[in-house]
């Protein structure tokens, strides 16, 4: 079997398509007109339901989420004036949602594990393509329970929310460095994982 | 770079980023040249490649394209202060998904078998006529707030029409809320003879302090439905069949909560907010214009139609609404065929009351009522839809042999089951099994004691291509597309998404002499239909295989 030489798997780019980074509406305080707002949904939507869906393992439910978060911010937009930075707010929001959703779940453990693969591109993947996501999340999900809680979500929302060091921090309600901690730990012992798994 | 530095930026993998935000961008250049030398940091490396892989997925999620204008749309229908949306709104969709399994099940039977085709009309786009309804269902919701006893007054006008199909199959869908708090799906029939129209009253009281209300709809001055919560119990008209009516009235379980979002149910708005939320409804509001209301008031015109392909839209069916423009408000909802007009649901003289006529427990009812009645055009039959019944439910409730798959399609996934009225010939019952796919090839069985009756014709204009070991057969015909988009039109509320390009369709036949339809949205290998029918069997015979 070829076995690339490490040239070459250095050469790899260890990296992960990217959005546009919404840095401008993530420091802003909430959005008190429709036109902020509509700037905030088009910054957000995406990643908000990517965060959603992770929790949840259910497209449709994410986007209800998001929904249902955005429209109670703004019809409470007043109250809001204290909100700081918009970001952090709305993933906090989310994550708090999707787990009262769940906690109304008696199979809530069991759905989490049902990733909905035909809905993860809206339907765009074709059924192998899906089963292969769906296989993809599963397994990335198989790992990452083996991690410490914290440490866990860290590297969630940083692998799959690609959200900054700052951004990440923030949404934990921790320091910079321990968010670099915990990723840090996380990634040590998924190697270690992988290790154990390959001998 | 040495052999520590290496270890550490492999460690540090997931925290490297770059000043121009590019994330896990470790020191590339003089990583690479370490790892050319040290052989077992390339191995770590490999390693630590492999470990980011794992948990990276290949595949980005993202929000459905029309995310963002159903967020902005539900915000411009949304006045501040407004709360609980959340709470509200799921439970609000569920049963608009329910009420769209009603709907479609009646005109998959009624509109759909009896009527034949007409032209089909152009589909019409418009986010404002879109966001005027979402406000409509925001305004409704306004009218159950305060601190007063509200009163709503509806009339349902049945219109004369001349068609003696169309004059008979006329319906509305009415919930009702159990002692459990679960919703029940009911129908008010509205049959007329041809040329002759009616009415029927329709009030309801709320009370937003109590969670207390009650809905009472009179016919020829008659009770033909009611439904009450008075704060200890649950209170319902029933009639025997003999004529005979009561009260039954039940203590609430400990789990009952007085309904938030009584506008789910009482007032006009019911069941519009569900449709709404269905995916591609956006694409079926379009904006008639403006009209004048009594007292020179103005107002709007909105048109909601049906998805195409579907046997409504196919018969030009619609919902008129009309909207006034100073609040908002639905004035009047028609429902049309054929651009005929069926129904009629206009807005009558509301506000604030002290108590129900009749009582938060319906105890007036009675007296006005009597103890039985002469037969009514108008009537009342429970249980429209029973979502997520068992198959013993469907044992006991069939009357007719039912089949079910012995083993789920690999490809699907948890089975549901809806009890449906079948409303051809009521008060025989309708069974949709019902099957979610992951890759969107949604299973849908439906069988009915009406498909017994008058779907096997059809077999003889189709052509077998399959026969299971089992002996159901699989015919294949020119209506197969037809079929296909009725019935998972008919599952939406629990397959959710819309039929496919391509979904397939069958009738079968079984050794029983029924026959059920099937229809799968998306293709099917021949030995993936195969398998599905081999698997298929009657349900009550354990030692055959009972699912």
């Amino acid at each position: 079997m070829h076995q690339p030489s490490p040239s070459s798997q250095a050469s790899r780019a260890i990296t992960v398509n990217s959005q546009p980074e919404p840095t401008g509406a993530w420091t802003s305080g909430w959005p008190q007109s429709r036109q902020e707002v509509a700037a905030v949904v088009e910054a957000y939507a995406d990643r908000l339901v990517r965060h959603a869906f992770r929790r949840l393992g259910n497209l449709q439910d994410a986007e209800d989420v998001v929904q249902d978060v955005f429209v109670r911010a703004f019809a409470d937009r007043a109250r809001q004036t204290e909100v700081a930075a918009a970001g952090p707010y709305l993933y906090r929001s989310v994550a708090n949602a999707c787990t009262d959703l769940l906690r109304g779940r008696s199979s809530a453990a069991v759905y989490r594990e049902e990733v909905a693969a035909g809905e993860l591109l809206g339907g765009s993947l074709g059924p192998a393509e899906a089963a292969q996501a769906a296989e993809e999340l599963r397994r990335a999900e198989s790992l990452l329970r083996r991690l410490p809680d914290e440490q866990a979500e860290a590297i969630r929302l940083r692998v799959f929310d690609e959200l900054r060091l700052s951004e990440i921090a923030e949404v934990a309600g921790c320091s910079i460095n321990t968010v670099c901690s915990r990723l840090r730990y996380g990634f040590q012992r998924l190697r270690g994982m992988v290790e154990e798994k390959r001998e | 770079m040495d052999c520590r530095q290496c270890r550490e930026t492999l460690d540090g993998l997931l925290i490297a980023e770059a000043e121009d935000g590019v994330r896990f961008a470790p020191r590339q250049a003089e990583l690479s040249e370490h790892l050319e030398a040290c052989p077992d940091c390339a191995r770590q490396h490999a390693l630590a490649l492999r470990a980011l892989a794992a948990i990276t997925p290949a595949h980005v999620v993202r929000a459905s394209s029309d995310l963002r204008s159903r967020i902005m749309t539900a915000i411009s229908a949304t006045p501040p202060p407004l709360s609980e949306v959340a709470v509200k709104r799921h439970s609000r969709v569920r049963i608009g998904r329910w009420m769209a399994v009603a709907a479609a099940t009646a005109l998959l039977l009624a509109v759909g078998l009896f009527l034949r085709r007409g032209p089909k009309e152009e589909d019409s786009a418009a986010v404002s006529a879109f966001s005027l309804l979402a406000q409509a269902c925001a305004a409704e919701e306004r009218l159950f707030a305060g601190d007063r006893v509200v009163h709503l007054t509806n009339t349902i006008i049945v219109k004369p029409v001349s068609d003696p199909t169309l004059a008979k199959i006329r319906w509305l869908p009415i919930f009702s809320l159990e002692p459990t708090g679960r919703p029940r799906f009911g129908q008010l029939t509205l049959a007329a003879e041809p040329g002759k129209g009616y009415t029927v009253d329709d009030q309801s009281w709320y009370d937003p302090r109590s969670g207390r209300f009650a809905r009472v709809l009179r016919s020829q001055g008659r009770a033909i439905f009611a439904n009450s919560y008075d704060g200890k119990q649950v209170c319902s008209l029933e009639v025997a069949a003999g004529g005979a009516v009561k009260i039954v009235r039940r203590p609430v379980g400990k789990d009952f909560n007085p309904p938030k979002s009584p506008a789910e149910f009482l007032g006009m708005g019911v069941g519009l907010q569900g449709r709404l939320a269905e995916k591609g409804s956006e694409g079926l509001v379009e904006d008639k214009g403006a009209v004048a209301l009594e007292g020179g008031a103005k107002g709007r015109l909105v048109k909601l139609g049906f998805p195409a392909g579907g046997p409504k839209e196919a018969e030009r069916a619609c919902y008129l609404v009309t909207i006034r423009e100073d609040d908002t408000i639905i004035e009047k909802m028609e429902f049309l065929v054929r651009d005929e007009p069926l129904l009629v649901v206009q807005r009558g003289a509301g506000g604030t009351a002290a108590n129900p006529e009749d009582g938060w427990d319906l105890s007036g009812i009675i007296d006005s009522a009597g103890a039985s009645r002469p037969q009514l055009r108008a009537g009342f039959l429970p249980d429209m839809v029973i979502p997520n019944v068992s198959l013993e439910h469907v044992l006991a409730k069939a009357e007719f042999k039912v089949y079910a798959f012995q083993k789920d399609p690999p490809w699907a996934g948890r089975r549901e089951i809806a009890d449906i009225l079948d409303i051809v010939s009521p008060p025989h019952r309708m069974f949709a099994v019902t099957y979610r796919a992951k890759d969107g090839r949604h299973v849908v069985l439906m069988q009915s004691h009406s498909y017994n009756t008058m779907l096997g014709p059809l077999v003889k204009i189709g052509k077998l291509v399959y026969t299971s070991p089992g002996g159901v057969k699989v015919w294949s015909g020119p209506r197969d597309a037809w079929l296909a988009q009725i019935l998972l039109q008919s599952a939406r509320a629990t397959i959710h998404d819309p039929p496919g390009k391509n979904p397939i369709g069958y009738l079968l036949e079984t050794p029983a002499g029924t026959f059920p339809a099937l229809a799968i949205n998306g293709p099917l290998t021949g030995n993936e239909l195969h398998g599905l029918i081999d698997s298929l069997v009657p349900l009550g015979k354990p030692a055959d295989g009972k699912p």
